[in-house]
């Protein structure tokens, strides 16, 4: 045997160093398969998560506008003269049926309404007339003093214009609000009217905008 | 090996200058020969092969195991060592270039791995490079609209058509429904209004409490000081409390408290939408808008 050549343990110890070898190449290129999809898979989850979703949404909606209204207005237009009639129809049939049952539900609520817009109205008026009161307190002090020299005399002066204003101020904010707080019981005497048969299909057609109003409200507020 | 040839040779040609061992004067001479070894040819007892041994050779093996071993043992120490040490040498060799064998296969097959491992790496890691790239193209929030756009453009007209049947042929079915929607409604409708107004009434009712404190403290206090009591005294407080209704009456009519009451009565919007609505009623050209509210109707169911 040449000197050169290798003895039977170095040899083993070649082929064990070359078994490791191998092994680590397949643990590396597993390792380095791994960390590979680790990072691709994080390189997505940061795309999500740095989505830009208020820019998404200007650019959805102008897109929208720009793209999709105009196709859904041309449908919308194909779609109602045809979905509005049958809709009208099917409405006029139920509300036989409907308005008296609804009209009596209206009639509780409207009381309840009243009673309460006043409660809210009058705990207003209070808490104004407290917190102006103290703000000036001094000056009422001052009037109440120029009054008259006696105290309690001035007091009943000061008692009744207190109370004559109050009566004003209420007045005021019932006069002013009038319509907003009208607005219920108005559309009951209308509703009323046409429980009654008292009112034409056109009165009955208002009428349900705004009971489509009253539906799509609720379903708003509930999200 | 070869000293067991030579025996061999010196045997067939029946060498005359074949010594017994321990008389010879040549010590190249084979140490070991059988005592009564003669040639082959001369007249002694033929060897009559046993059965076993008559298989493919047509002559028995003058040196079966038996007899090396035989002559193994009787080989000196330094001979039997020497042969020993032969044959470990020839399978060391063996040994080494087997595993030398094994050992250059095996680191080709290393490099190959480590070269197609590499490359493979590589090759994945170019494709998820793209793929991210692509991906970060359509992420864009630009991408995403015109994607969600593209889808909703090819699916309105499939979608109008399914809603157009649906309205027309269920049209009684959303009718009735409704009508259960709206009395489980109104009760909700009722207090949402109520909320509505709360802050403008606190808002209205500071402005209006602001105008009283004012008029009252403006109020004129001479006569009612100065008067006795009796009824004198009462016509003095009455004058006092006309002159502050006076006052009162036009005590909003100031531009900047009118203005303060009207940004009030705009406040409930929910309210006012309900009296706009009750207000134009069904227009002749509002079929599209009462549509919508149908739609977001059954939509919202």
């Amino acid at each position: 045997m040449a000197e050169t050549e290798l003895r039977p343990g170095e040899l083993l110890d070649t082929l064990t160093t070359e078994r490791k070898r191998q092994s680590r190449i397949r643990t590396l290129l597993g390792g380095g398969l791994f960390a590979l999809f680790l990072l691709f898979a994080m390189a997505i989850f940061v795309q999500f998560h740095n989505l830009d979703t208020q820019r998404l949404e200007v650019k959805m909606n102008a897109k929208a506008s720009a793209a999709l209204w105009p196709i859904v207005s041309e449908q919308l237009d194909q779609l109602a003269p045809s979905a509005i009639p049958a809709l009208d129809d099917a409405m006029v049939k139920e509300a036989k049926n409907l308005l008296p049952r609804w009209n009596a539900v209206l009639a509780e609520e409207v009381d309840l309404f009243t009673q309460q817009a006043q409660q809210v109205g009058d705990n207003k008026l209070e808490e104004a007339l407290a917190t102006g009161g103290t703000a000036r307190g001094v000056e009422l002090d001052l009037f109440r003093s120029a009054l008259h020299a006696d105290p309690a005399v001035s007091d009943v002066a000061l008692n009744a214009l207190l109370e004559r204003a109050k009566s004003w101020a209420r007045a005021e904010m019932d006069h002013l609000l009038a319509e907003s707080m009208g607005f219920l019981p108005d559309f009951h005497q209308d509703t009323t009217e046409l429980a009654q048969g008292v009112l034409d299909e056109k009165a009955l057609q208002d009428a349900i905008m705004m009971m489509i109003e009253i539906v799509n409200s609720q379903q708003s507020k509930e999200g | 090996m070869e000293d067991r040839e030579r025996i061999a040779d010196s045997e067939e040609v029946g060498d005359p200058t074949f010594e017994m061992p321990g008389t010879r004067s040549d010590d190249t001479q084979p140490l070991v020969r059988p005592v009564d070894l003669e040639p082959l040819d001369s007249a002694v007892p033929e060897f009559v092969a046993p059965p076993e041994m008559m298989g493919n050779s047509p002559l028995p093996d003058p040196f079966d195991d038996e007899e090396e071993e035989a002559q193994e043992e009787e080989l000196p120490p330094l001979e039997a060592a020497e042969l020993a040490l032969a044959e470990l040498r020839a399978e060391a060799a063996a040994l080494s270039e087997r595993l030398d064998s094994q050992s250059q296969t095996l680191m080709a097959r290393n490099r190959r791995a480590v070269l197609s491992s590499a490359l493979f790496i590589i090759l994945v890691a170019i494709y998820m490079v793209w793929a991210g790239a692509q991906l970060k193209v359509a992420f864009r929030p630009e991408s995403v609209a015109d994607a969600a756009t593209g889808v909703a453009r090819d699916a309105i007209p499939q979608a109008a058509s399914a809603l157009h049947l649906m309205l027309e042929d269920g049209a009684a079915d959303i009718a009735e429904s409704f009508g259960e929607d709206l009395v489980r409604a109104t009760p909700g409708y009722r207090e949402a209004l109520v909320q509505d107004l709360d802050p403008a009434l606190a808002a209205l009712s500071a402005v209006v409490v602001e105008r009283m404190y004012k008029e009252i403290l403006q109020t004129s206090v001479a006569d009612y000081a100065e008067t006795e009591a009796g009824p004198e005294r009462s016509r003095a407080l009455e004058a006092m409390l006309s002159d502050l209704d006076l006052r009162l009456s036009t005590s909003l009519e100031d531009r900047g408290v009118a203005a303060q009451v009207a940004a009030v009565q705009a406040q409930p919007s929910l309210t006012n939408r309900a009296l706009r609505i009750r207000q134009t009623g069904r227009q002749e050209n509002h079929d599209r808008e009462l549509l919508l509210m149908w739609l977001t109707v059954i939509a919202g169911r």
